[in-house]
């Protein structure tokens, strides 16, 4: 029997039911559209965390207070911070902290500034006039706040370019802008970062810490989110790591390093967790794709188990006119792998449908990837599930005596 | 041309065992026409599907052109089916999903063969009457059409010997003379065909009859046509092929 005429009677059989089969290709469809979505995705994540985490700065040291994750976001909300001002000169002086050049501490919320008829939502951070060498923003315009204005509470700002873009016209500084019912003295504006990862470096206004404390965040105690520590070179920093963590352990009288209220991360300590990060993603995608194909495996086999106990009596006679067992077997298996393929190629049409869309609609996530690699392990998926769920009932079929299936009760 | 020498079939069922056919032997020569009467129950069909190699007799020794099928592989059984071998069965076992030619073509298929097969379907339709209704699907036929049907597609291959299993049975007594002198064409063109039926005036077209009573095998009582009066039926036929406007 030659190839082509075994295709053709395998999409004849498939012609027979095409509403069921239609329904059973659906796992297999969404298996595949998943492997793709998610090997994208896992890409992209991948991708954007390690970016966002070498944005840092490779010679800083980042400590928490206990209650923030990793991550900076705020867990125990309202709770006093377990970092102070004292610890954060404690960790700038180079009596404990040999290997420092400075450190500064950072207090944020996510608040609208107004300026006139406009209104825009920021990240407003307070700190210290070390903010802009150790963090690494260069000013385009006017200037950053310094040492006398920092402890005085003064009521000025500095806006990233997002910020100015969003509210301003003609020269920002000497501009008044409101936040919090508070004005606010534009003094200068910081030079364009862009982009790292999906975080827009430029959404952000910066004034000094006692400032945010007084007028942006009356309500609650003074608190610090995040302390960086500029170390003396990329290299040291593992040493800072280890003179931060006894300094700030002696401070709050803590013997147990593992009972610490604080939590101290370099750059290196961040780019490892993006990477496991990454691995869960990994594992999660193996899971829902596991799942899905092994939906659509199992509803293609009983699909097809369904359909040789129903066409017995086109098996018959097609053995009585010569068909061996093998021309049989090759029927129904391919027929399986006919619906599979056409559940994979739907479904990797589908991934890469979702991806594009994704990545035109969702903005501030990473959107997810389309490679060559995942398109192949989608349809090697595919492939596979086929087989494996057309070889039972293909061989049932094959098995089917010629007598049998011709007989006719 | 076939041996059966001893040959009985068995099925188990779960209660008890059937005894189809019982220690038969049967000699059928190049060019015989064979007729197998008998009443229902007595075997007819389990010893023609033996013939046909669609089953394996449980004890005894089947040998067609000289070769025992005991030792033929599935692969060996399925192309002497394919090559040797034409089946018409009562039911006419089409596959109703199938167009007219695409079930006629079916034995070119297994055969492996690509080119002209549009061409001898067609030719074997013409010899039946079906060309006009080539494109039909099977299932929309009317009974004497299937079975026509399906003695092209059992002749398409030009097997030697011709399995026809009732074919007159389900049919209307015109269908029944066309086929019945189909069969006898084939005959007069050297094949060898067996015939089962429970009718004796169907019977009578064969060269001689034998008669299976619950499963073993006797001498016909009745007697065959005259040879003379089987030819004129032949002749009519070949002078009188069924209408068919296509051709
Ligand atoms: N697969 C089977 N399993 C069990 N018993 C069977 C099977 N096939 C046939 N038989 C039995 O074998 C006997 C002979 O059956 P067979 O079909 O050969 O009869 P037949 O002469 O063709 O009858 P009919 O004229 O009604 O077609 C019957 O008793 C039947 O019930
Ligand atoms: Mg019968």
């Amino acid at each position: 029997m030659k190839t082509r005429d075994l295709i053709v009677a395998a999409f004849r059989g498939l012609g027979r039911h095409r509403l069921h089969a239609g329904l059973n290709v659906i796992g297999v469809l969404a298996g595949a559209a998943s492997v793709v979505l998610l090997i994208g995705v896992t890409h992209a994540i991948g991708k954007v965390s390690k970016t966002e985490a070498a944005g840092l700065g490779s010679n800083l040291v980042v400590v928490y207070p206990a209650g923030v994750s990793a991550s900076g976001v705020q867990v125990g909300l309202g709770t006093a911070s377990t970092l102070s001002s004292d610890d954060v000169r404690a960790l700038g002086d180079p009596g404990q902290v040999p290997d420092a050049v400075a450190a500064v501490p950072t207090a944020g919320i996510r608040s609208n500034v107004s300026a006139s008829q406009r209104m825009w939502q920021t990240d407003v951070l307070g700190s210290t006039e070390s903010f802009a060498s150790v963090r690494g923003y260069a000013l385009s315009e006017g200037r950053f706040f310094n040492g006398a204005e920092a402890p005085s509470g003064a009521s000025v700002v500095v806006l990233g370019r997002a910020v100015v873009d969003a509210l301003l016209s003609g020269d920002p500084v000497g501009q008044l802008v409101r936040i919090n019912n508070h004005p606010f003295k534009v003094i200068g504006v910081f030079a364009s970062r862009g982009f790292s990862g999906s975080y827009n470096q430029d959404d952000l206004a910066v004034m000094p810490m006692q400032t945010l404390w007084a007028d942006v965040l009356p309500r609650t105690e003074p608190r610090i989110d995040q302390v960086f520590v500029e170390a003396t070179s990329p290299a040291a920093t593992t040493l800072v790591k280890s003179q931060v963590t006894n300094t700030l352990l002696q401070r709050h009288h803590i013997t147990n390093p593992a009972l610490a209220d604080f939590q101290v991360r370099t750059q290196h300590d961040l780019v490892a967790s993006a990477e496991r990060v990454g691995t869960v993603m990994q594992w999660m995608l193996a899971v829902v794709a596991a799942i899905a194909l092994l939906t659509g495996g199992i509803g293609i086999m009983s699909l097809m188990l369904g359909s040789v106990s129903e066409r017995t009596y086109e098996i018959g006679i097609r053995r009585a006119v010569g068909a061996s067992r093998g021309n049989i077997l090759a029927q129904f298996l391919l027929e399986s792998l006919l619906l599979a393929c056409l559940g994979g190629l739907t479904g990797i049409a589908v991934g890469i449908g979702v991806s594009s869309f994704m990545s035109q609609v969702v903005t501030d996530l990473p959107a997810p990837v389309v490679t060559v690699a995942a398109v192949v392990v989608a349809a090697a998926f595919a492939v596979v599930i086929g087989v494996a769920a057309g070889i039972h009932p293909a061989m049932r079929a094959a098995r089917l005596q010629p007598v049998e299936a011709v007989r006719r009760l | 041309m076939i041996h059966l020498d001893g040959v009985s079939k068995v099925y188990q069922t779960p209660t008890t065992s059937i005894t189809a056919l019982d220690r038969v032997g049967l000699r059928i020569r190049q060019g015989d026409f064979l007729a197998i009467a008998g009443p229902s129950g007595s075997g007819k069909s389990t010893l023609l599907n033996l013939l046909g190699c669609l089953d394996r007799p449980t004890s005894g020794i089947l040998t067609i052109t000289g070769v025992d099928t005991a030792t033929l592989t599935d692969q060996q059984r399925s192309r002497l089916r394919n090559r040797s071998i034409g089946f018409v069965f009562q039911m006419f076992n089409l596959i109703p999903e199938l167009t007219v030619i695409e079930n006629v073509e079916l034995p070119l298929v297994y055969a492996g063969m690509r080119r002209g097969r549009r061409e001898r379907a067609q030719d074997a339709l013409a010899r039946v009457g079906m060309l006009r209704q080539y494109d039909q699907r099977a299932g929309r036929l009317s009974g004497g059409e299937q079975q026509r049907t399906a003695i092209a597609r059992a002749l398409i291959n030009e097997p030697e010997l011709i399995l026809a299993d009732e074919p007159t049975g389900s049919i209307d007594a015109e269908s029944a003379e066309q086929v019945l002198g189909i069969l006898a064409d084939l005959h007069s063109h050297g094949r060898t065909v067996v015939l089962v039926t429970h009718n004796a005036s169907v019977a009578a077209v064969a060269r001689r009859s034998l008669r299976l009573v619950a499963g073993r095998l006797e001498q016909e009582a009745i007697t065959p046509l005259p040879v003379p009066q089987r030819r004129r039926r032949a002749e009519a036929y070949r002078a009188h092929p069924v209408a068919d406007p296509a051709v």
